[in-house]
């Protein structure tokens, strides 16, 4: 069954479609929302409201862009959306942290993307969410201010925070692992 | 996405979490399986409830009027027995008192018409008295009493004591009578008292709710006030919205309260019917996330920390928002409802039992609110709107009185009462459905108005 065909079958409420289209994406999904949420049962709470919005409005997908896309943003709109209610702006924006920049490609590609996700997931809530959706999903600092209803400089500040905050981790677990051996 | 705009490591974190997936727990798709398919609502339940409590009902009513013993019938036979019994004996007495004494012989037809003229007297004075008064009793009694049945006295007038009768008995009197009837011997008494009554209990020849076996008929008023439950389903229609979801939550009821007032009419026969009207009330409050463009222009002033120095930076922004906003709703529903019922009431000594069902003719009213809010600010409301409306409709009640007597005129009740729509309403412009159905269980007093005695 190609991906036309489970659409259209989902929008007519067919459930071995939805099921299809849910076992298809549902992992990566929950993956996507893990990364937002930095933790396993929130990260569930949205990939499930995640999926009821998407086969609530499969009808208004214009297949102009990627399938996989459109539910991407979904539920990335959804955790955004979790992550506002929960703001509490102490929380969200965190300490700062600053520390010199070091070559870290050696360090990330040592690691798994589970422990990737898990270092992610300890970033403070404003930090990561600011450093998912740029470094990972692509939006602009105009995308997440609009988005996250704060000026673009605080977006541009919050990323550079969790880059540093991001490499002290980084350096932290190197460390480990070199202890470790 | 250009990626040059990215760090050293970042590209390689991207790399790495490129098409990662993680294990999806079961409990997810069903949960969203039980939201996309939520199990369609059976209508059965309630009907098999009706035809129980219809079933339950009518065999109730059926054993009662089989085996309970009618005292209003039983007064009835014992009345008629008494009075034939005690009547026909002084006849017969009468009758051979008069011809064993020669003396009297001659003065026969006077002393018959005297006393056919005294008996005519006292048939007089019990026609003229209402059957139902106590009265009836007193003459009855009277005639027993009586210099007339002194001087008739025989072991035959004593062998008419009071004695409630069996239905056998019953038959053999009416046969009896039938046959002396027949034969032209009745006495003047009976022919002008025409006790004729003497018939076998007809319950059991009858439908008996429809059997009418004499006994009070009332005319009373019933008021109560207690608590309303609500079972009000409500759904949203999905064209309503453009975009992600369209949520709808029923949140707590609030104060939810109800009172009635009806005029009852109880015949003898133990069946009832009123008419009077309901008073309800309920307040609900719902939720509903849904999309919503909304376009509003934010100045932020942002000061931070970066390196060693201080930034402060003032954005104008044009914010769109979408799929973020939620609405808060208030209904507040005044149903004034007419409701026609028909019942059959189960008496034990001071208690009472009353399963009644029929139809009601409401009147709704509703006052609602909103408010607008947008989820990820904390200001409040940004749009406020009241309306009022008002509609009619049919709906079934079905319900239960429990009530014990505290005296002739008093009782205290308590009513459990379900009203059920079958019919949802969609309100124009607003395409939120709701099937309306709930219990009332009102408390208070009944009070006897008019109280009226037939015989059967």
């Amino acid at each position: 069954m190609d991906e036309q065909e489970l659409i259209r079958g989902c929008i007519q409420g067919n459930r071995t479609c939805e099921k299809c289209l849910y076992e298809k994406y549902a992992g990566k999904m929950l993956s996507v929302c893990m990364r937002y949420m930095g933790s396993r049962s929130k990260a569930e709470d949205m990939v499930q409201e995640g999926f009821i919005r998407v086969f609530q409005n499969l009808d208004s997908f214009k297949f102009t862009g990627s399938l996989e896309g459109w539910i991407r943003r979904i539920m990335i709109n959804c955790s955004l959306r979790e992550l506002g209610k929960m703001r509490n702006k102490n929380e969200f924006f965190g300490h700062e942290y600053y520390s010199e920049s070091s070559d870290m490609v050696g360090v990330i590609s040592k690691m798994s993307a589970d422990e990737i996700h898990d270092l992610i997931a300890q970033l403070p809530d404003g930090y990561r969410t600011v450093f998912n959706m740029y470094v990972i999903d692509g939006y602009s600092h105009k995308e997440i201010a609009d988005q996250l209803d704060f000026g673009v400089g605080t977006s541009r500040s919050q990323l550079a925070k969790a880059r540093n905050q991001l490499r002290e981790m980084l350096q932290m677990h190197e460390k480990i692992g070199n202890e470790s051996e | 996405m250009s990626r040059n705009r990215l760090h050293d490591f970042e590209s390689e974190l991207n790399r790495k979490l490129d098409g990662h997936e993680l294990d999806v727990p079961e409990h997810i798709w069903s949960a969203i399986e039980a939201e996309r398919h939520p199990a369609k609502k059976e209508r059965w339940p309630v009907l098999l409830m009706l035809l129980l409590f219809v079933g339950i009902g009518g065999a109730g009513i059926w054993a009662y009027n089989s085996y309970l013993v009618d005292p209003d019938l039983a007064s009835t036979n014992e009345l008629s027995s008494t009075s034939d019994d005690s009547l026909s004996s002084a006849y017969s007495a009468d009758q051979n008192q008069l011809s064993d004494d020669p003396s009297l012989n001659q003065n026969k037809g006077t002393t018959q018409q005297a006393l056919g003229a005294e008996n005519v007297k006292k048939k007089q004075s019990w026609t003229d008295q209402p059957s139902d008064s106590p009265g009836f009793q007193t003459t009855s009694g009277d005639l027993s009493s009586s210099p007339d049945k002194e001087k008739l006295s025989s072991p035959a007038l004593n062998s008419g004591q009071t004695t409630t009768l069996s239905r056998e008995h019953d038959l053999s009197q009416s046969l009896l009578l039938q046959n002396r009837k027949q034969f032209s011997v009745l006495s003047p008494l009976e022919r002008s008292t025409e006790i004729s009554d003497v018939k076998l209990a007809e319950k059991s020849l009858q439908c008996p709710i429809f059997s009418d076996k004499g006994g009070m008929t009332n005319i009373s008023v019933e008021f109560g006030v207690g608590p309303a439950l609500s079972f009000h389903q409500i759904s949203a229609d999905p064209a309503y919205t453009d975009f992600l979801t369209a949520r709808l939550q029923r949140e707590q009821p609030l104060v939810n309260y109800g009172a009635h007032v009806r005029l009852k009419k109880e015949w003898a026969n133990n069946t009832t019917a009123s008419v009077g009207f309901n008073l309800t009330s309920f307040n609900y409050q719902y939720k509903r996330a849904d999309s919503n463009e909304v376009r509003r222009t934010v100045i932020t002033i942002d000061t931070f920390y970066q390196g060693h120095d201080y930034t402060t930076s003032v954005d104008t922004l044009l914010l769109v928002e979408h799929g973020i906003q939620e609405h808060r709703s208030g209904m507040t529903h005044r149903v004034l409802s007419f409701p026609v019922s028909f019942g059959y009431k189960l008496e034990v000594d001071r208690l009472f039992l009353e399963p009644y069902l029929g139809a009601t003719f409401n009147i709704f009213q509703e006052a609602r609110w909103s408010e607008d809010m947008f989820s990820d600010l904390i200001e409040g409301p940004v749009e406020d709107v009241m309306a009022y409306r008002t509609n009619l409709g049919v709906m079934a009640h079905v319900g239960l009185t429990l009530g014990y007597e505290l005296n002739n005129r008093w009782s205290i009740i308590i009513q459990p009462e379900y009203h059920h729509s079958w019919n949802s309403i969609t309100e124009p412009n607003r395409p939120l459905t709701e099937n309306r159905n709930w219990i009332n269980i009102n408390a208070g007093v009944k009070y006897k108005l008019w109280q009226t005695k037939s015989m059967r």
